[in-house]
């Protein structure tokens, strides 16, 4: 398989603060990435080695199969990159801004310019000191998507975009995606992230503490679960992977560990099911137990 | 409309908070000068040449620059101290108030901390009030301090009277301004804008005052003869810089002009609340033009090249215009020069040293004085028995050594007017790193950019501005000089050579400047102590010799001042070699640093 971003034991130090412990990443070429976690976990940071524009303590970032550092100026032909807190030159128009980050990585397509200008409803002739968050984000991302790139990096690019832009956002990337574009986006809208991608990593406090495909990760947290049934359920308490039971009028509540579904469901059985659902955990949900995981 | 002001006081102390340490280095740096130069300048000033001074204000181009000849109407020292540097300070006042101003004005308003004022318990009017009242408080402070200290350091001819009028002239005319620039925060819809017709407002106000001055100017030494009280022209009156200079101060000390000018204030601060009340925030009376669609062909060349340019551009034809009129001003005073600087033992000392001429006065045995002999190299090439031929002796000596006094003497100018040439030198290297603390070096980086290429623009147009800036100087003195005075007073060749020879110096400063952004970031701000340095070692060394080798711990230092020495290419391409090294050296380590290395 090839890599479009490949990090291995990539270590950061500000002074004698670190940023980064022994972060492992791969995407691969076409895929859409998500890196998410808390603020100040350390998402920016891995995100601006990568741009070369902090040079990795220890380990390596590699783009492409190229050094992140040394092949700067040659990995950035081919990717696009969205801060997000974007920070505009006052005196410049939108449209200025926008000719001068496409020409800085090569390619020009004047027609698509106008189309996303169109879409993102931007009015290029104002100067950027006039632009809301909001507004100022759609420079960039029309100027990243205006670009014919390979890779798009995308640093919580939404965060000031309202729900009708967030989808233009969204078609934008689909578009990408299904043109075999990868894309590497950090985010805290996890209902992007369900729709747009094909893995996830989770950061906390600078290290990579879990990293997969949804269902991958899914299969590694408690579903909950609500069961009536004919006989009054005893020794459930015993077994192994079960969690916070509560008998509700409708039934009994709890959370099990997905490896000891099983087990659990035999154990069910003897007392004559009636009724049984099984709810995976939301996203939000997932996310929240990891980010507290250790550190609550 | 109750409760328009609520919470006027607490916001006010909040900016005077806010205020404590640029507005008390403003005043310090004002006080230094205006205080600090009382006693220097009189030494300079008074005694025999003193006349000689008082009747060259009177020179129509130096009325235009700094106002009447106020030092006529009564032929003392304060007066001719108010004469050469009210209007000026009065000027720089003006420049505090409109950056207090707008600071705290437009400035908030679009960072958005306006809004959040707002929204607490304050009054709809009470965020330019409490504005406003700063300025009334810090002008207030500026005028008592400058009266007193003036009073303390000044002769028998400036009397507490005058002082505290120079002060209350000062605060003024900084409240005039201040009000003005809250006028404009109301009309314009952006901080950029407020600035721009404050100072557009200085200016005009600036050069209406010179016209009417100049309009008197053949009339004043005539009405003073008469016995009249002098009189100002009607188009200086109406400009708050030209009333300013009406208070004669220490010429007569009249009081009325300054109510003129609080009443000014006070009207155009009405104004300024009536339109805050009248608007929504965020927004302006003058509407904001809309820019390009597209970016024009230059501005996307390669490695942000074409953006370091358009980011300086207007910085650099704004200095160097500066730099035209600096020279400017100074070739408007050429002409009145030479008998000044005859007669002024320090200027003729130092005047004859460049020349390589010595002057030795022969007296009689009896000790009386017999005649004036100038040497050069071993040989007298004249005697006069007339010490009031001294100039004219003066002359010649200067003209055989192949030069005109006002040669001589522009050249002897020409190292402050390269320090001012240095500030934007430095200023345009140091943009880069305002660039990144700007947050938005890294959105450039991000696409294909070489780092030693984008860093190299900004050195780039350090280094191109630097001989620009001292050649615009070189034509503005040359051209004005010759304009007023006539073909014959100023040598071009002279001149340029005398102003391009700190081209490698400026280079230096530059490439300094360069380094601390490639390798030390944080510590960008030493440029302006080594600066400084600079600076002192040209003003203070005037006045005592420093050994050499302490003179070249300078860049500057190392300039020869034409023609006492002469120009030594060697050191100068060894000057420029030191100055492209420490650029390199600065990209290099620019290569090699992260940017903008914060947590997160």
């Amino acid at each position: 398989m090839r890599y479009s971003v490949e990090v291995t034991g990539l270590d950061k130090y500000f002074g004698r603060f670190q940023a980064l412990k022994n972060v492992n990443l791969q995407v691969a070429e076409g895929e859409v990435f998500a890196y998410i976690g808390p603020n100040g976990a350390g998402k920016s940071t891995t995100i601006r080695v990568l741009l070369g524009i902090l040079q990795a303590s220890k380990g390596t970032a590699r783009v492409f199969g190229q050094d992140a550092w040394k092949d700067a100026v040659d990995i950035h032909k081919r990717i696009a990159y969205v801060p997000g807190d974007v920070n505009l030159w006052p005196n410049l128009t939108g449209g200025e801004v926008i000719d001068l980050f496409v020409s800085l990585r090569g390619t020009y397509d004047k027609a698509l310019r106008q189309r996303l200008i169109r879409d993102f409803n931007l009015d290029p002739t104002k100067k950027c000191r006039t632009y809301s968050k909001g507004n100022r984000q759609k420079v960039a991302l029309i100027a990243a998507f205006a670009s014919e790139v390979d890779l798009y990096i995308l640093d919580e690019p939404t965060s000031g975009l309202d729900p009708l832009m967030e989808q233009v956002f969204q078609d934008c990337v689909m578009e990408q995606k299904n043109k075999g574009k990868g894309v590497f986006l950090s985010s805290h809208i996890m209902s992007e992230v369900e729709r747009l991608c094909d893995r996830v990593g989770i950061i906390r406090e600078g290290e990579v503490v879990q990293t997969g495909t949804l269902d991958e990760l899914r299969h590694l947290t408690r579903y909950a679960m609500t069961v009536t049934t004919e006989r009054t359920v005893e020794g459930l308490d015993k077994l192994a992977g079960v969690h916070d039971i509560a008998k509700e009028a409708y039934g009994l509540h709890f959370y099990v560990d997905v490896t000891q579904m099983g087990a659990i469901i035999n154990h069910l059985n003897g007392f004559g099911i009636t009724k049984l659902e099984s709810v995976p955990p939301s996203l939000e949900e997932l996310f929240m137990q990891h980010y507290k995981k250790e550190g609550a | 409309m109750k409760g328009n002001f609520e919470n006027t006081a607490k916001l006010t102390r909040f900016f005077l908070k806010r205020e404590r340490v640029n507005t008390t280095v403003w005043i310090l740096a004002l006080l230094a000068v205006v205080v600090g130069l009382v006693p220097g300048l009189n030494e300079i000033m008074v005694g025999e040449d003193m006349a000689a001074l008082v009747e060259m204000m009177q020179n129509p181009a130096l009325v235009s620059m700094v106002g009447p000849a106020i030092a006529l109407i009564t032929n003392t020292y304060g007066a001719l101290y108010t004469n050469f540097m009210l209007l000026f300070t009065a000027l720089t006042v003006g420049i505090m108030n409109i950056f207090l101003v707008v600071r705290h004005t437009r400035a908030d308003e679009e960072l958005g901390r306006y809004e959040v004022v707002r929204s607490l318990p304050t009054g709809r009017l009470a965020h330019l009030n409490a504005t406003f009242l700063t300025a009334v408080i810090v002008n207030a402070v500026l005028a008592v301090l400058t009266g007193l200290l003036m009073y303390a350091a000044g002769d028998a001819t400036m009397g507490l009277n005058g002082s505290m009028l120079w002060g209350a002239a000062l605060g003024a005319t900084g409240l005039v301004f201040a009000a003005f620039a809250a006028l404009f925060s109301q009309l314009s819809a952006n901080a950029r804008g407020a600035m721009a017709y404050s100072f557009i407002a200085l200016i005009v106000f600036y050069f209406l005052r010179g016209a009417g001055d100049m309009q008197m100017a053949a009339s004043w030494d005539a009405a003073i003869e008469a016995g009249e009280a002098p009189a100002m022209h009607i188009l200086s009156l109406i400009s708050p810089l030209g009333m300013v200079m009406r208070t004669y101060a220490h010429a007569g000390d009249y009081w009325w002009p300054i109510f003129i000018l609080l009443g000014t204030a006070a009207a155009v601060a009405a104004l300024a609340f009536f339109l805050n009340a009248l608007r929504d925030m965020d927004q302006g009376f003058i509407p904001d033009r809309p820019g390009r669609p597209e970016a024009k062909k230059w501005l996307t060349a390669p490695h942000g090249k074409g953006l370091t340019f358009k980011l300086t551009k207007n910085a650099l034809i704004g200095c160097l215009i500066g730099m035209v009129a600096l020279g400017a001003s100074y070739a408007s005073i050429l002409g009145d020069v030479d008998e000044f600087v005859a007669r002024n033992d320090m200027y003729r000392g130092l005047m004859l040293h460049i020349a390589g001429i010595e002057i030795e006065s022969v007296t009689t045995p009896a000790g009386d004085f017999e005649r004036i002999n100038a040497w050069v190299d071993g040989q007298i090439i004249r005697t006069t028995a007339d010490p009031e031929e001294i100039v004219e002796l003066l002359n010649y000596a200067v003209t055989y050594a192949g030069f005109t006094i006002s040669d001589l003497f522009a050249s002897m100018i020409m190292n402050m007017m390269a320090l001012m040439a240095m500030v934007p030198v430095i200023l345009f290297a140091l943009r880069a790193r305002a660039e990144e603390r700007a947050i938005r070096t890294e959105l450039l980086l991000a696409g294909s950019v070489c780092k030693i290429k984008y860093l190299g623009g900004f050195a780039l147009m350090a280094f191109v501005a630097a001989p620009l800036l001292q050649f615009v100087l070189a034509v503005g003195l040359y051209g004005l000089g010759v304009a007023l005075h006539g073909p014959e007073i100023l040598s071009f060749a002279f001149i340029l050579e005398a102003a391009m020879v700190y081209t490698p110096a400026l280079w230096v400063m530059g490439g300094l400047t360069i380094l601390l952004v490639g390798a030390a970031p944080r510590a960008t701000g030493v440029i302006w102590a080594y600066f400084t340095f600079n600076f002192l070692l040209i003003f203070v060394g005037r006045m005592g010799d420093f050994p050499t080798w302490f003179q070249r711990t300078a860049p500057i230092g190392w300039i020869p001042q034409l023609p006492m020495a002469e120009t030594n290419w060697l050191v100068l391409g060894g000057i420029t070699l030191v100055a492209i090294g420490l650029c390199l050296v600065g990209l290099l380590c620019y290569r090699k640093r992260d940017i903008n290395a914060v947590v997160g």
